[in-house]
């Protein structure tokens, strides 16, 4: 069930889009709860949560940017997308960390791409997990916060956020491992390192700093497929 | 080369060679295209070597063994003219030109050279066990056996797959007849020294020597047809990215005329509004409409990428095609202007070719979205398209377009342009919708 929100004065206009929301969900099978405000006062006084929000730019009173920069300071995840009426207003989207626009009038071709996008992702922070069997017992840790999983003698040892101390080790394979975190974001930087594409701060050339300020260095071997992986992850396209 | 100094009969001895030389020059003529009727050509070409080998091989028998320089001398002619023939006679049997035809010629001259020369090796270090006709064929049969599929697989293989292109440097094809002939020699030199009684010792070293240069020389030949083609290769992307500047020259110069030409209109509508003339309102709405659509001239903060952005941008607008745009200029303020206009350039043309082919105008779409993450500069390109799209080996799509070594270029060269910059590229489908990405590294 995805929670879609639209902040759309104009009444037609956000009938319009709630249709093409509902046709798409029904097209595809998925479970869509769309709600609408009128003005951008409600999402500011409440801060509700919602896993995708249409924004319009033109709004009476305090515009859809300055609404983006006020949501934007107590929530970086949501995604957000711009509905408008030239597109040069929104070009500067990536400053409000806007996921894309669409122009008025929406055409649903046009939208599809864009949700198909969109949900990726917002499913990228739905919570997954992964049960880790350790010689103490059983620890169930949310995908967000494995940063990586090493290899170390014939133990995979999972470094998790904000954990000090004995990090979680358990025997099995790092390759298995990979084929169980299919579908997740985790890229295979080495023959014994899977790392969490969400969890990354910033790329270098050879390396990958973390989240959690620890480095991880690619081999050689598997430079390019991993960096190419990771484009394909930060342009939104798995 | 093979003279049997065994009375195997020199007809039969050179029908041997003359077989090694037809296959040595075989490996790495069989990737050329074959003329029509070619197994006639070819029975005609051998046979009518064949008829010259044999008189050829007639003469060296009436003048009688043992060899002395003048047979020598006349044994390297001989050979000599068949390498002229074969190179003469190759372009006759495949779509080759001379140049093709000289690197085929001289490439399989040495591999059957070489196999000769191990062939000589062999015997004279088994000694007597192998003399005698028998032994004369086993070892030229298992030299052959060994030596060919080798040079096959070091060299003929890896220059089919390069193709065999233009050289340029005709030089090349020169020096290398000239190095075969003198290898040739030196085989036939060394065929002689156990008659003059030289040592086995020193006659085996030489032989080592012979095959050395032997293996160095093809290594050479087929190393250079490798660059030759890098370089031609290395060419046409330098001449497509010199064009690119120029058009973004262009595109510039014309984008600042039009801005200049709507400012005009549009203070000339205004000026007429406020004379209250009589001009029907709507005519003037729909000039001003028309000027606006200029107004979708996009602005990142980027010079280079504002112009090509809106270039695009304005065909998208002609084409019907939706074209949504977030771009960050700044995150590409340290990639030189050519190399923008090269990355979108060929990334929105491509975009634009496929996306107009879908049956359905609403959905014909392109989004673009070039922002700063995880410190690197992520350029996003998807768009629709009709039908399937193939990826080949490296990751790219294969091009439909026949003229592979123009267009096929577009998304390679983009992944040059992006690995400069020690970035990556990467395209996938997901969806039905086509996605390109590309990131490079901020420079600290």
């Amino acid at each position: 069930m995805y929670r879609i929100h639209m902040v759309e004065d104009d009444d037609e206009a956000a009938e319009r889009l709630r249709g093409m929301l509902l046709r798409y969900a029904d097209e595809r099978g998925l479970d869509f709860h769309v709600t609408r405000d009128a003005s951008a006062l409600p999402l500011m006084e409440d801060r509700p949560s919602y896993d995708l929000v249409f924004m319009d730019i033109q709004l009476p009173g305090i515009d859809g940017m300055e609404c983006a920069e006020f949501l934007r300071q107590y929530d970086q995840t949501t995604p957000l997308i711009f509905v408008t009426n030239l597109a040069q207003y929104a070009v500067r989207g990536y400053e409000v960390d806007a996921l894309d626009f669409v122009v008025k009038p929406v055409s649903y071709g046009s939208l599809c791409p864009k949700l198909d996008r969109a949900l990726r992702v917002v499913d990228r922070s739905r919570n997954r997990s992964i049960t880790v069997r350790t010689r103490e017992g059983l620890r169930v840790i949310p995908l967000a916060d494995l940063v990586c999983v090493e290899v170390r003698n014939h133990d995979l040892v999972f470094r998790v956020m904000d954990e000090e101390g004995e990090p979680l080790a358990q025997r099995g394979s790092l390759s298995a491992l990979e084929g169980e975190l299919a579908g997740a974001p985790f890229v295979r930087v080495s023959q014994s390192c899977l790392a969490n594409m969400g969890l990354i701060r910033r790329v270098r050339k050879d390396e990958l700093a973390m989240a959690d300020g620890s480095t991880l260095y690619f081999s050689r071997a598997k430079r390019k497929p991993a960096m190419e992986r990771i484009a394909d992850y930060l342009g939104g396209s798995v | 080369m093979g003279v049997a100094d065994a009375p195997l009969g020199e007809v039969a001895s050179f029908a041997l060679s003359l077989a090694q030389i037809v296959t040595g020059i075989g490996l790495f003529a069989v990737g050329l295209p074959r003329r029509e009727r070619f197994g006639l050509r070819l029975a005609l070409a051998v046979g009518a070597l064949a008829a010259v080998v044999g008189a050829g091989s007639l003469l060296l028998g009436s003048l009688g063994m043992p060899a002395g320089v003048g047979t020598g001398l006349l044994v390297l002619a001989l050979f000599a003219l068949i390498l002229a023939y074969a190179v003469a006679a190759l372009p006759h049997l495949f779509e080759a030109s001379p140049w093709a035809s000289l690197f085929c010629c001289t490439a399989g001259y040495t591999v059957q050279n070489l196999a000769s020369g191990v062939e000589g090796l062999t015997r004279l270090v088994a000694g007597p066990a192998l003399s005698g006709p028998a032994g004369a064929l086993t070892c030229t049969l298992v030299a052959t056996a060994v030596v060919y599929p080798l040079c096959w697989l070091a060299f003929a293989r890896p220059a089919r797959r390069m193709g065999l292109v233009e050289v340029e440097d005709r030089r090349i094809g020169w020096s290398f007849a000239f190095v075969v002939l003198a290898v040739i020699a030196f085989d036939v030199a060394n065929k002689a020294l156990p008659g003059y009684g030289v040592p086995v010792g020193t006659v085996v070293v030489l032989r080592l020597v012979h095959a050395a240069v032997c293996l160095f020389s093809l290594g050479t030949e087929v190393e250079l047809l490798v660059n030759q083609r890098l370089r031609a290769q290395a060419q046409t992307a330098h001449r497509l990215a010199a064009e690119r500047e120029r058009q973004w020259r262009l595109s510039q110069r014309n984008v600042e005329a039009i801005n200049l030409k709507c400012h005009d209109i549009r203070h000339q509508i205004r000026s007429l509004e406020g004379q209250g003339a009589v001009v029907d309102r709507a005519v003037l709405d729909d000039i001003a409409r028309e000027v606006s659509v200029y107004d979708s001239l996009v602005r990142t903060g980027n010079e280079a990428l504002d112009t090509i952005l809106s270039e695009k941008g304005l065909i998208c607008e002609r084409e019907g095609i939706t074209f949504t745009c977030i771009a960050d200029g700044a995150a590409l303020s340290f990639v030189a202007p050519a190399d923008l206009y090269s990355l979108f350039g060929n990334a929105l043309e491509n975009a634009i070719e496929a996306t107009r082919q879908v049956a359905d105008p609403d959905r014909r779409t392109i989004g673009l979205d070039v922002r700063v993450v995880a410190g690197m500069a992520r350029i996003h390109v998807e768009n629709t398209f009709a039908g399937q799209v193939r990826f080949g080996p490296d990751g790219l799509p294969r091009t439909s377009k026949h003229d592979e070594d123009n267009h096929g270029f577009g998304t390679r060269s983009m992944r040059v342009v992006a690995e400069r910059y020690d970035g990556t590229l990467s395209v996938r489908v997901e969806g039905g919708v086509y996605q390109l990405n590309v990131v490079i590294p901020l420079p600290d």
